[in-house]
């Protein structure tokens, strides 16, 4: 018998805007040389994504099994962006430690850690360990946690 | 029950956002609304001392904190790599 009974499944890692999946890149080349229909993942994507408000990036991990089928799974949207647009900012910053862009409150925190805790990942973690997850993110953003 | 919390405890600095002010940016999807502020006692105690650096450094001098291993953990393996790669 063949020693690779099941070749290996692959995992494609993607960031996409909430109900914004197109075939165009960056999901399509990523998809299409793996190949799996961009279409197809795009329907579904948009359809599992519609009640989250449109270009929310969207952490996704599809994997594409050897016959060419493929499953995925989403995300909450990055800490980053949960900091930034709670600190009312587009952009981090540049030199992050010695520039502030951002005031953030521990109660933003907390609600923060509340929304990253329905992650399939984050579950089994407390509360306290995802806040001061949360506060390191901003330390590398330039996003000030105040009391 | 509700007379220990407010009593025991040392003056606690009020937080920055006082209770019902909107937390705005949180929200992320359509039909939500972004959360609202509660009142101070609301939140978990911990909340309130994840800013001191003094009491975070104190987990790590306690055994039952998983903290306390790790860091254990990583120093014994930087000594180790100390002394057996005598190069730098």
């Amino acid at each position: 018998m063949s020693k690779k009974q099941q070749a290996a499944e692959v995992l494609v890692r993607l960031l996409v805007g909430a109900g914004k999946a197109s075939p165009q890149p960056p999901v399509g080349p990523a998809l299409g040389a793996r190949g799996v229909k961009s279409m197809d993942f795009c329907k579904q994507f948009n359809d599992k994504t519609k009640h989250i408000a449109i270009d929310t990036p969207v952490p996704t991990v599809i994997t594409i099994k050897p016959d060419r089928t493929f499953t995925f799974a989403t995300k909450t949207p990055p800490t980053t962006y949960l900091l930034k647009r709670a600190a009312g900012v587009t952009k981090g910053a540049s030199k992050p430690g010695s520039e502030t862009v951002g005031n953030v409150s521990l109660k933003h925190v907390y609600e923060i850690a509340k929304l990253k805790q329905q992650d399939t990942n984050l579950k089994h973690l407390s509360l306290e360990s995802i806040c001061s997850s949360i506060i390191g993110v901003a330390r590398s953003v330039g996003i000030q946690v105040v009391h | 029950m509700t007379t220990l919390g407010t009593s025991t405890q040392p003056s606690r600095k009020a937080s920055s956002t006082p209770a019902g002010t909107v937390l705005k940016g949180i929200n992320f999807l359509k039909d939500g609304k972004d959360p609202v502020a509660l009142e101070d006692d609301q939140y978990p105690m911990w909340l309130w001392d994840l800013l001191d650096e003094k009491k975070q450094k104190q987990k790590t001098t306690k055994p039952t904190n998983r903290t306390y291993h790790r860091k254990r953990n990583r120093d014994a393996i930087k000594a180790a790599n100390f002394m057996s790669d005598k190069k730098t």
